[in-house]
């Protein structure tokens, strides 16, 4: 009965030792972004519409990547897009007086400022016509790989 | 006695409340103040460049405890005053990613030896060295200079470049270095050494704010050069009448939609636009071309047609019956009837055999008369070019017209300003090089060029593809500063710098990109160093790389910084550091040089590429690389060992001693001190990292970036590719070469900006460039034996429309189109992990026409697969995003591992720059 006992024991080391030395192998199918051989086309892309057509429920609110990062759009775009020279969605909503009669976020004063002459403007700058260079909507989706910046 | 109030007046009470409620308030809205990551206010602002494109913005960066906390736009940086885009701001975050490489790693089996069938385990830097070696020479000693390789990257920083070019040339004496620019680069390279015969762009940053006219030809600016396209935009909107701003496209994006005039044309047929244009010049509004200028300046030049397109020889036994289809016409094709209108100037007639005679002398060119240049542009009427080239079947034919006509009327206007730009749409093309000529043609025709807000500016995509791959020559026939490897002259100058025995330098140019590619996969190179760029990701019809990295006998090296799909191909990954972790050298697009310093210690082992180079130097003795070679080709390289003896030198001296610690090098001392406190190359760094022979590294004791820099800017010093010094580009904000006498060069070639020009004499321009200025003279069918010389001169290239060697059929009915999105950089390796960017575009999609979507039977979202004759792939399609494609095209970005695009496309190339063409190729798709 011990013996039975003993060997069980054995084999469970056993079994842990050959598992540990496998676990210390980095399998390149299983790391990274793609997770699968690079040889077949069985991967299937993350189930989500195209981030400008997507539905409003799949946005989320989440905050700028650090003080000084522009702030991410915290809604769809899909009804707003694209910004042509007839129409920009964005601004007939954000520019700063407009943006206090809704009552939402306005954009910044610095936002009113010629970047390249430094002089003061009583419109937006147009240098910063297209918001889509810096601002992005934020789906709500899981991370292929965590980024530890804040950490 | 106590002094207590008990009581609090109301006024004092409202103060405190809201104080506490707006403390509250910005607690809330600021975590990050209160917790001590800080408000902009207190930080320590660093300068650096981007990382990411060819704009080159200046950056703020600011660090605490040894990381980086913020960015901004730098508002002394006079390529973007304080803007940056999505992407520039994610370079606080691209070092993070959680799955950095932080060791070295090799493939090994249970008995802990190198084994390419193992999978990856964690090895000392030692170890990793070690195997590196014995796999290199074991088959260098073998094989030789011809069997190993290098591919490198225009985001390598210039020391980086500078010293591969050093370690593979001097050193191994080999010319099988190549930059992943070569296919981003080289047909706008080789126009500008054929057209001008010096490279990189007259033209610089500050036409945008000069110019009238802005013309888009194949880019999409607004997702690749964002910042260049807010300084457009903002010269377009503020100057809403007069400036004019046209977008030509295969398919709708975010840079057509801000354009006046969109003008969406078919795949390959931008050529035959640009002769239509030139047509009009010529033969209605001859008074519109400088004559004055073309007489004086410029000649008129063509070459052959009969070049193929760089595909594989069709017998090629790895190649299956289906991909013969299309490399059939490597060897002769039928000309068709587009072609035949095209090419009718050469008596050739649809239904032809045209077999292709100078696929070896594509590059061959040669002088012709203005009667002669007159002639070949005949056939491009508007109506053949707006038939062979209207790109959207819903689009109305005389729509179509009426715009091609008001593009040409924008050139032709007496006193419009006009600025041309173009990117990968004229580059990634079976016939680039001639595109990027055309578009030449045009602006020299007409004198408005290289004066300001008059240019043809081509954009550069990486963000030192010129400061490091072309300026420093990382390529297989090429040496610093526009010098070549088959010039003797030009391989002795180098030779002297570098102090090498006169014979060192291999004057065979190697394999370029693809084709160093390919040799692996024919089993002729066996050992490939590849640093900063993703081969495996970037490079068309993949298979072929997967099986020739993983299924033959050879050892690949990849320096990473995170596991792409080229690190999980190799058997040896070193954890390389990233941007902002070593000392860095960049050139933009409009050729500023910037200098920026080591900011942060790197994470884990990881060290720079410049570091992994120079320490390999080491482990060879000059005895095992500079003695006899037989190249592949079977030229004999000498045995310079002896000369080296008289020289001063030992068959004992390592590669080290002469190419990068020398007596040269060891007088740029390295002084910790000062506002610039860490350099690991230097001195090692907090880590003490174990290093290559088992021992801390405690630096190499002198300041090795800076000695690289100024030996490296002596090739260029007097020959028109000036650089400033070292400590200059460190404390300004970079200067666009030539910098002489410590001025920049805003204008090249014209006498009144640029001091060449001026010393050339040679009246108000002088396109001063060397190479290829004695040419043959000829006719359109060919050169006779009789040579020009045509120095000073720039060439005005007559190249006629060709069909792309895969079009849409029956059975593959749509076009491909490859490319970026505004999130992505490349492979997305660094983008894809930071979470801002992630959550904006998460995946790539196959972008394509609703009409498409409902043949076949799928919804927004829903997957397809996309196959070619090479391979297929799934994708979900989108219908409604910021690509918008006619009917039979689709577009799908690269930067997604899961939609490994690179599998359907096709492996055909310009045959002159050869870089390939990713933009085009059949495709058929249907429900997964």
């Amino acid at each position: 009965m011990a013996r039975k006992f003993l060997m069980i024991i054995l084999l469970c080391i056993l079994a842990f030792y050959v598992e540990a030395k496998n676990n210390d192998f980095i399998i390149p199918e299983k790391i990274g972004i793609r997770k699968s051989s690079l040889r077949i086309e069985e991967v299937i892309p993350p189930a989500i519409l195209e981030s400008e057509s997507a539905e409003e429920s799949m946005y989320g609110k989440y905050k700028k990547a650090y003080s000084t990062a522009p702030p991410p759009i915290p809604h769809s775009v899909k009804d707003y897009m694209p910004i042509t020279q007839k129409k920009n969605a964005c601004i007939e909503c954000h520019e700063i007086d407009k943006a206090k009669l809704f009552n939402i976020k306005s954009m910044p004063y610095s936002h009113y400022v010629n970047a390249r002459t430094g002089q003061k403007l009583p419109f937006f700058y147009n240098g910063i016509y297209n918001c889509s260079l810096c601002h992005v909507p934020q789906l709500n989706i899981q991370l292929p790989v965590q980024n530890i910046f804040s950490k | 006695m106590s002094n207590v109030r008990t009581k609090l007046t109301r006024r004092e009470f409202l103060k405190i409340f809201t104080g506490a409620t707006a403390g509250i308030v910005w607690i809330v809205n600021y975590p990050e103040k209160v917790l001590g990551t800080s408000g902009s206010e207190e930080l320590n602002w660093h300068k650096a460049v981007c990382r990411f494109c060819g704009v080159g913005c200046g950056l703020l960066v600011a660090t605490n405890n040894d990381r980086i906390v913020a960015i901004k736009g730098d508002p002394e940086s006079p390529t973007n005053k304080g803007l940056i885009c999505i992407k520039g701001t994610s370079n606080a975050k691209i070092l993070y990613g959680e799955d950095r490489i932080t060791t070295p790693l090799m493939r090994i089996n249970d008995k802990g030896e190198f084994d390419k069938k193992g999978n990856f385990k964690p090895v000392s830097w030692q170890k990793a060295f070690d195997e590196m070696t014995r796999q290199f020479k074991k088959y260098y000693s073998e094989f030789g200079p011809s069997a190993i390789a290098m591919l490198g990257s225009g985001q390598w920083t210039i020391f980086e470049g500078y010293a591969a070019v050093k370690l593979m040339k001097a050193g191994f004496r080999s010319n099988n270095l190549e930059p992943n620019a070569r296919l981003c680069m080289a047909s706008a390279v080789a126009a500008f050494m054929q057209t001008f015969g010096i490279d990189e762009p007259a033209n610089c940053y500050d036409d945008i704010e000069l110019t009238d006219t802005i013309i888009a030809f194949g880019s999409n600016m607004a997702e690749c050069h964002p910042i260049l396209w807010s300084r457009i935009i903002d010269r377009k909107l503020s100057n809403p009448e007069k400036v004019r701003l046209v977008a030509l496209s295969t398919y709708r994006q975010r840079t057509t939609d801000m354009a006046d005039i969109v003008i969406i044309i078919k795949p390959q047929t931008d050529i035959a636009i640009l002769n239509y244009i030139a047509r009009e010049i010529v033969y209605s509004y001859p008074e519109a071309i400088d004559k004055d200028f073309v007489e004086k300046h410029c000649i008129f030049a063509t070459g052959y047609v009969d070049i193929g397109y760089e595909m594989r020889d069709p017998e090629h036994l790895r190649y299956t019956e289906l991909e013969k289809e299309t490399i059939k016409k490597q060897r002769q094709k039928i000309v068709s009837e587009n072609e035949a209108i095209a090419l009718s100037y050469l008596g050739i007639k649809a239904g032809d055999i045209m077999e292709m005679k100078h696929t070896q002398k594509a590059d061959v060119h040669w002088a012709i008369s203005f009667e002669e240049f007159k002639k070949a542009l005949e056939p491009y009427t508007l109506d053949y070019v707006a038939r062979l080239s209207k790109g959207d079947p819903e689009e109305p034919i005389e729509e179509y017209k009426k715009k091609l006509k008001m593009l040409a009327d924008l050139y032709i206007e007496k006193g419009r300003k006009i600025l041309s730009f173009w990117t990968m749409g004229f580059n990634q093309h079976t016939r680039g090089t001639w595109v990027n000529e055309a578009i030449y043609m045009i602006h020299l025709l007409l004198g408005k060029f290289a004066k300001p807000g008059n240019g043809a500016f081509s954009l550069t995509g990486q963000p030192t593809a010129c400061g490091t791959a072309r300026e420093v020559g990382t390529f297989s026939h090429r040496l610093p500063a526009d010098m070549v490897v088959n010039n003797p002259e030009h391989r002795a100058l180098a030779e002297k710098i570098w102090k090498l025995p006169e014979g060192t330098l291999n004057p065979i140019p190697g394999d370029h990109f693809l084709k160093i590619m390919r040799e692996i996969e024919d089993g002729n190179i066996k050992w490939i160093w590849i640093q900063a760029c993703n081969p495996l990701q970037d490079l068309a019809n993949a298979r072929h790389w997967i099986e020739a990295t993983r299924d033959m006998d050879n050892f690949i090296v990849v320096s990473e910084v995170y596991p792409g799909m080229s690190a999980k191909m190799a058997d040896l990954i070193l954890p390389a550091a990233l941007h902002f972790e070593k000392w860095g050298a960049f050139g933009n697009g409009e050729r500023r040089t910037n200098i920026w310093a080591q900011l942060v210690t790197p994470v884990g082992l990881a060290m720079s590429d410049l570091w992994q180079m120079v320490e390999f130097s080491k482990l060879f003795k000059l005895k095992e690389v500079w003695k006899e070679w037989k190249l592949r080709n079977g030229t004999v390289l000498p045995n310079v060992i002896e000369k080296a003896n008289t020289m001063g030198y030992s068959p004992e001296t390592t590669l080290y001693e002469v190419i990068f610690a020398n007596k040269d090098s060891k007088k740029f001392i390295w002084n910790s001190s000062g506002n610039n406190p860490l350099n690991t190359e230097a001195q090692g760094d907090k880590r003490k990292i174990i290093g290559i022979d088992g021992k801390p590294f405690k630096g190499y004791g002198f300041f090795i970036q800076k000695y690289l820099f100024e030996e490296y800017r002596t090739f260029g010093l007097g020959n028109g590719h000036d650089l400033a010094d070292f400590d200059t580009y460190l404390k300004t904000r970079g200067l666009r070469w030539p910098v002489v006498n410590g001025k920049e060069t805003k204008w090249r070639f014209n006498a009144e900006f640029d001091p060449y020009a001026q010393k050339a004499n040679a009246g108000e321009f002088a396109f001063y460039g060397k190479s290829f200025k004695k040419i043959p003279k000829g006719t359109l069918f060919g050169p006779s034996s009789e040579m020009i010389d045509c120095t000073n001169k720039a060439k005005i290239f007559f190249r006629p429309y060709m069909d792309s060697p895969e079009i849409p059929d029956e059975k593959y009915p749509f076009y491909l189109c490859t490319g970026r999105v505004i999130e992505h950089w490349h492979s997305g390796t660094m983008t894809m992990r930071v979470p801002e960017l992630y959550r904006a575009m998460p995946e790539a999609f196959c972008y394509m026409h609703p009409k498409d979507a409902e043949k076949i039977g799928v919804k927004d979202g829903e997957l397809v697969w996309i196959e070619s004759r090479r391979g297929k792939v799934k994708a979900r399609i989108s219908t409604k995003g910021r690509n918008r494609p006619p009917v039979g095209y689709i577009f799908v970005p690269w930067f997604d591992e899961r939609v490994y695009i690179n599998k359907v496309t096709l492996d055909a190339a310009c045959p002159i720059s050869k870089q390939v063409d990713h933009k085009k190729c059949a495709v058929k798709i249907y429900k997964a």
